[in-house]
C-alpha cells in the first residue's frame, strides 16, 4: 500500500465522516414538528417586511449533487418572484435559459431556442409544484402546511438570528420529487435544500436578495407575459 | 269437443293452467327487467360487431359516476367529500369509490418503470427519428440546471434524459380544471371549493336492482355530505338518470294502472251491478298479462320497463272484449244464457281482435326492439284475453237480475236516441269542415326526430350535468372513435394510426384532447421501434446518454452501468401486464377487449369544436369508425317515421280488403272511415297545437286504427241488438281513453306521444262511429225496450 493510497483512504473516511455529521445536523430540525401557529410565531417577526411586499428579487446559485457524479452541477443566475404573477428564473451559467412558473403552468425558453410549456391543465403535478414554489418564496407556511408536515427551529442570535424550517411532503406525488426540504432564512429564505429518496440533492442559495418595495416595473411585468 | 262450450272451456282452461304454471315456475323467477333506453332503439343494421362493441362501451361508461362536493373552503369540501365517499363505500353498491388520487398517480408512474426501455413520448420519438439529439440533450440539461426538473415525476438520477418522465406526463388523462390539492383533485369556482369523487358500480347500470340500490346509496351519501358541511353537490353519470327514470316509471306504473283499475271497477260495477263480471274480466286480463310477459321473456330474454308501463295500459284494451261479452246480457229482457252469448259476440270480438292484432303486428316490422316487445306483449296478451272471454266466460258467467229502472238501462235508452247524421246536406257540411280542419293541420305539421327530444330526465339532473361541464371546464364529446382489429396488437396499431391523423387537430385546437389506450400502452410494433431508437441513438457507445454523462462529469464505470442495464434487456409492456397494473386504471373503460370475433377499443374526444374535421381526418382508416349514437338514432327514427307512414296506409288497405270480404267494398270503406277520420283529426289537432310529430305519434295512429275499427265492428256486428253494442262501445271507449289518457301524462316522452294520440284518436273515432252508425233496421228486441 502506497502512502498516497493511505492518504486517499484517510481523506475519504474524513469526507464520509464530515458528510454524515453534516447530514445529522440537518436532520436535527425534523425533531421539532411545528403547527402553523408555532410556525408563524417562529418566522413572523423576521418575515414581516416580506409579508407586506409584492415580491422579491435576487441572485441564485444552484448546486445539484447526484450519486455517482463526482462533482456537483452548478448553475447561477437571477430571479424575480411576484406574489400575483409567479416565479421568473433566469439561469445565466452554464447556459442561458429562462424558466417561468405561474399558476397556469410552467414554460422554459433557451436563448434563441424553442419554448417548451407544461400546462397545469395537462399536469396536475405542475400546479402542486407551483404552489410549493410560491409558498417557499412568499414564506406562506400556512399554505405549505397543507402539502407538508412542517418542522422548525430558531438559529443564530442577535443580528444573525434566523430560522431553519424542515418540510416533509404529505403527498406521494411530491415525495417522488423530494423526500424532504430544509430551508434557512431570516427576512426571507436564503438557502433551500431538497433531498430525494435516490440520493439526489439540490441546494439553492439566494444571496443578494432584495424585497420589492415599490410597484412592479413594466419591464418586470413583461417577463411573465406569454 | 271444440264444438261444445264445455269442450272449449276445458281445453282453454287446461291451457291457461299450464300457462300459469310455466309462468310461476320458469318465467317469474328469471324475469329480467331492462331499463336502458338504448335497448329500445334499433340496432345498427350495417355493422353488428360495431353495435356490440358500442354496447359494451356504453355499459362500461354508464357504470361511472362523477361527483363534485362543494363547500365554502377547501377544508370544508375535503371533509364533506370524505363523508360522501365513506357513505358510498359503506353502501356496498359501488365496486370502487375514489377520493384520494395522489397515491394512485404516484403508483401509476412507477408501474411503467420496468418497461422504460420500450416507452417514448411522441416528441422524443420524433427527435430521435430525425436525429435531433441536441434538443433532447438541451432539455435534459435544463432539467438538471433549472427548476424545470422539479416538474417531472422522476428525478435526474432515475431518469437522466427525462424520457420516462415525458412519456408519463404525455399519457396522463386530462383532469380539466381540477388540480391536485393535498391528496385529492379539487377546483374552485365563484368563491366555492369543490372536491372530486369518482364512483363505479360493479354491476351493469341498466338493471333495475342496481339502479334502485345505487340511487338510494347516492341519496344517502348526499345527505351524509350535507351533514358534514357540503353546500353544493353536483353529480353526473348515467346511473342517476336511470335511477330517476326507474323511480318515475314505477310511480307511473302503480299510479296509472291503479287509476285505470279503479275507473274500470267503478264502470263495471255501475254497468253490471254484479261482482262476477268484474272478477271474470280480471281473470281474462290476468291471463292476458301473464301470457304477454311469458312471450316477451321467451322471445327477447328480458322485459323492458317501458313494456311494463305500456302493459299497464293494456288493461284498458283487453277489458273491451269482456265488456262486449257482458253487454250481451242486455240483449234480452228475459233469462240470459251465457252459454249462448258466444253466438252473438264471437264475430265482433274475433274480427275486432284480428284488426287490432294486425296493427300491433305491423309494429313488428319496424326494427325497434322496444316496439317489437310492446307489439308482442299486446298481440299475445290481447289474444289470450280474447280467448278467455270467448272460451272461459260462457261457462263461468251467470245471469243476473236487472231492475227495469237500472241506471245502465237509462243509459242505453239515451244512447239509442243519440242523433245519427242522416241529412246528406249536414253530412257534406260536416265533412267539409273536418277536411278543412285536417287539411289546415297537415299544412302546419312539422316533424322532430331528434332522439334527445325522447329522452327525459328531471330538470335538476340536467342542470347538474351542465354545471359539471362548467366546473370541470372540459366535456367528453358524445362522439367517439371505435377501433377494431383481429388482435389487441392490431387494435393498438390502428389507434396509433388514428392518433397520428388527429395530431394536427390537437395542435391547432380544433380538438381539445383525446384519450386512447395506446397513449399509455403503445403497440408492440411501436415499442420495438422505440427500443431500436434507444439502442441506436441513446445507449450506443457514441449515443446521447454516454455523451451527456461525460459532459456532466460521470466516471466511465457509471456510464457503463447505465449501458449494461439497457443491454441486459427487459420485456416490453404487454397488454395483459398493462391491464393488471396501476397505470391502466383510467384506461380500462376504453378497452372493450374481445368483442365478437375481434378486439375493440374506444377513443374518447374532448372539446371537439370541429366535428367534421375530426371525421374527415379519420376517413379511410381501416377498423376505425366515428360513432355518433345520437345522430345515428335520430337518423333511424326519421327513416322509420317515413316507413311507418307508409305502413299505416298498407295496414288500412289490408284491413279494408279483409273487411270487404264481409261487407263489400263500400261497406268496408264506411267501416274504416271512423278510424281514419279519428286518426287524422287527432294528428291535425296536435299540429294545430304546434306539437312536433315524431315516429311514436305515427305509430300510435296505427293503434288508433286497430281500436277505432273495433268499435265500428262491434256496432256493425250487433246482430239486430244495438243496445248491448252501444253499451259495450261506450264503456270500452271510457276505459281506453282513461288508460291512454293517463299515458299522456307519462314523464317518458314517447309513451306520452302514444298516449296522447291514442286518447284523442279513439275519442274522435268513437264519435264518428256513433254518428255514422248504420241506421236501425228494426226495433231491437233488447231489454231497454222490454
Amino acid at each position: 500500500m502506497t502512502v498516497t493510497g493511505v492518504m486517499r483512504r484517510l481523506l475519504l473516511a474524513a469526507l464520509l465522516f464530515c458528510g454524515s455529521a453534516a447530514a445529522a445536523d440537518e436532520q436535527a430540525v425534523f425533531a421539532h414538528p411545528l403547527n402553523p401557529a408555532q410556525m408563524s410565531a417562529l418566522l413572523g417577526p423576521a418575515a414581516k417586511p416580506l409579508a407586506a411586499a409584492p415580491g422579491l428579487r435576487g441572485r441564485f446559485e444552484q448546486r445539484k449533487t447526484l450519486p455517482d457524479l463526482p462533482r456537483p452541477l452548478l448553475s447561477t443566475g437571477d430571479f424575480l418572484f411576484v406574489r400575483d404573477l409567479g416565479v421568473w428564473w433566469h439561469t445565466r451559467t452554464p447556459f442561458d435559459s429562462v424558466f417561468i412558473l405561474t399558476r397556469e403552468g410552467a414554460r422554459s425558453r433557451d436563448e434563441g431556442g424553442a419554448e417548451t410549456r407544461v400546462s397545469a391543465d395537462q399536469q396536475p403535478g405542475v400546479a402542486v409544484a407551483a404552489r410549493i414554489f410560491f409558498a417557499l418564496f412568499a414564506l406562506d407556511f400556512e399554505a405549505l402546511a397543507k402539502d407538508f408536515d412542517t418542522y422548525g427551529i430558531p438559529t443564530g442570535s442577535g443580528k444573525s438570528a434566523g430560522w431553519q424550517v424542515g418540510l416533509r411532503p404529505k403527498l406521494a406525488a411530491m415525495s417522488a420529487v423530494f423526500r424532504e426540504a430544509v430551508i434557512d432564512g431570516a427576512e426571507h429564505a436564503t438557502r433551500i435544500e431538497l433531498r430525494d429518496a435516490h440520493g439526489d440533492r439540490t441546494e439553492i442559495l439566494l444571496p443578494e436578495v432584495s424585497i420589492l418595495t415599490d410597484g412592479l416595473s413594466a419591464a418586470d411585468r413583461q417577463r411573465f407575459a406569454n | 269437443m271444440l264444438r261444445s262450450v264445455e269442450g272449449r272451456f276445458r281445453l282453454w282452461g287446461a291451457a291457461m293452467l299450464l300457462l300459469a304454471l310455466v309462468f310461476a315456475i320458469l318465467v317469474a323467477p328469471r324475469m329480467r327487467v331492462e331499463t336502458s333506453i338504448f335497448a329500445l332503439l334499433p340496432a345498427d343494421e350495417r355493422d353488428a360487431g360495431a353495435e356490440q362493441a358500442v354496447r359494451v362501451y356504453t355499459d362500461q361508461l354508464a357504470r361511472n359516476s362523477i361527483f363534485l362536493v362543494g363547500a365554502k373552503d377547501f377544508a370544508g369540501a375535503r371533509g364533506a367529500a370524505q363523508a360522501f365517499a365513506d357513505a358510498l363505500k359503506a353502501s356496498g353498491q359501488f365496486s370502487q369509490v375514489r377520493l384520494q388520487v395522489d397515491r394512485a398517480l404516484a403508483e401509476a408512474a412507477r408501474a411503467d418503470l420496468p418497461y422504460r426501455d420500450y416507452l417514448l413520448a411522441a416528441r422524443h420519438r420524433a427527435w430521435l427519428e430525425q436525429s435531433q439529439l441536441q434538443r433532447l440533450h438541451d432539455e435534459a440539461q435544463r432539467a438538471l440546471y433549472t427548476p424545470a426538473g422539479f416538474m417531472r415525476p422522476f428525478n435526474a438520477s432515475e431518469d437522466p434524459l427525462g424520457l420516462l418522465s415525458a412519456f408519463i406526463t404525455e399519457q396522463r388523462p386530462p383532469t380539466g380544471r381540477a388540480r391536485l390539492q393535498e391528496d385529492v383533485l379539487a377546483l374552485s369556482d365563484q368563491g366555492m371549493s369543490y372536491v372530486l369523487v369518482v364512483a363505479q358500480t360493479g354491476n351493469s347500470a341498466f338493471s333495475v336492482a342496481t339502479e334502485e340500490a345505487a340511487g338510494k346509496a347516492i341519496a344517502a351519501a348526499r345527505a351524509a355530505a350535507a351533514a358534514a358541511g357540503a353546500t353544493d353537490i353536483v353529480g353526473s353519470g348515467v346511473i342517476q338518470h336511470a335511477a330517476a327514470a326507474v323511480a318515475s316509471s314505477k310511480r307511473e306504473m302503480s299510479l296509472f294502472s291503479g287509476i285505470s283499475l279503479i275507473g274500470m271497477v267503478l264502470l263495471m260495477l255501475l254497468a253490471f251491478r254484479s261482482l262476477r263480471p268484474l272478477l271474470l274480466t280480471a281473470l281474462a286480463m290476468g291471463f292476458g298479462a301473464i301470457a304477454g310477459l311469458t312471450a316477451c321473456q321467451w322471445i327477447f330474454g328480458q322485459v323492458h320497463l317501458v313494456t311494463l308501463v305500456f302493459g299497464s295500459s293494456l288493461i284498458g284494451t283487453s277489458v273491451d272484449y269482456a265488456i262486449f261479452f257482458f253487454a250481451d246480457r242486455f240483449r234480452t229482457s228475459g233469462d240470459w244464457q251465457p252459454t249462448q252469448a258466444p253466438d252473438f259476440v264471437t264475430p265482433g270480438i274475433a274480427l275486432g281482435y284480428l284488426t287490432t292484432a294486425l296493427s300491433y303486428l305491423a309494429l313488428l316490422l319496424a326494427p325497434f326492439p322496444g316496439l317489437r316487445q310492446i307489439a308482442t306483449f299486446s298481440a299475445v296478451g290481447l289474444g289470450v284475453a280474447c280467448g278467455c272471454v270467448l272460451f272461459l266466460l260462457p261457462r263461468l258467467a251467470r245471469n243476473w237480475p236487472v231492475p227495469p229502472q237500472a241506471l245502465v238501462l237509462r243509459l242505453i235508452r239515451r244512447l239509442e236516441t243519440l242523433p245519427r247524421i242522416g241529412s246528406p246536406r249536414l253530412k257534406i257540411l260536416l265533412v267539409l269542415a273536418a277536411l278543412l280542419f285536417i287539411g289546415g293541420g297537415l299544412l302546419r305539421l312539422h316533424f322532430l326526430d331528434d332522439v334527445r327530444a325522447l329522452q327525459s330526465s328531471p330538470p335538476d339532473l340536467i342542470r347538474q350535468e351542465v354545471r359539471m361541464r362548467e366546473l370541470l371546464g372540459q366535456s367528453a364529446d358524445r362522439r367517439f372513435f371505435l377501433v377494431r382489429g383481429d388482435s389487441p396488437e392490431q387494435v393498438l396499431q390502428r389507434e396509433e394510426a388514428l392518433r397520428a391523423r388527429l395530431t394536427p387537430l390537437l395542435a391547432d385546437g380544433r380538438l381539445g384532447n383525446l384519450l386512447a389506450v395506446s397513449n399509455a400502452l403503445p403497440s408492440l410494433q411501436l415499442q420495438a421501434a422505440n427500443h431500436r431508437l434507444l439502442a441506436e441513438k441513446v445507449y450506443a457507445a457514441d449515443g446521447l446518454l454516454p455523451r451527456l454523462m461525460h459532459e456532466l462529469g460521470y466516471g466511465e464505470d457509471a456510464i457503463a452501468r447505465q449501458r449494461d442495464a439497457f443491454a441486459a434487456g427487459s420485456a416490453p409492456l404487454r397488454p395483459q401486464d398493462f391491464f393488471a397494473s396501476a397505470a391502466s386504471e383510467p384506461y380500462r373503460p376504453l378497452w372493450l377487449g374481445q368483442v365478437g370475433d375481434g378486439y375493440a377499443s374506444a377513443v374518447t374526444l374532448f372539446d371537439a369544436s370541429d366535428p367534421d374535421a375530426v371525421a374527415q381526418a379519420a376517413a379511410g382508416l381501416p377498423g376505425v369508425r366515428l360513432i355518433d349514437k345520437l345522430a345515428d338514432i335520430s337518423e333511424v327514427l326519421k327513416r322509420y317515421r317515413r316507413i311507418a307512414l307508409l305502413l299505416i296506409v298498407a295496414v288500412y288497405l289490408v284491413t279494408g280488403l279483409l273487411m270487404s270480404r264481409r261487407y263489400g267494398y263500400g261497406g268496408a270503406a264506411a267501416m274504416l272511415l271512423p278510424a281514419v277520420g279519428g286518426g287524422a283529426l287527432a294528428l291535425a289537432l296536435l299540429a294545430w297545437a304546434g306539437v312536433p310529430i315524431n315516429l311514436f305519434h305515427v305509430l300510435a295512429l296505427l293503434l288508433v286504427m286497430g281500436m277505432g275499427s273495433d268499435y265500428t265492428i262491434f256496432l256493425r256486428e250487433a246482430r239486430g241488438a244495438e243496445a248491448p253494442a252501444l253499451l259495450a262501445v261506450v264503456l270500452a271507449t271510457l276505459t281506453a281513453v282513461l288508460s291512454f289518457g293517463l299515458l299522456g301524462f307519462s314523464s317518458t316522452p314517447f309513451l306520452r306521444a302514444i298516449g296522447l294520440v291514442q286518447a284523442l284518436g279513439v275519442s274522435f273515432a268513437v264519435i264518428l262511429a256513433l254518428a255514422l252508425r248504420p241506421p236501425r233496421v228494426k226495433p231491437t228486441g233488447g231489454m231497454a225496450h222490454g
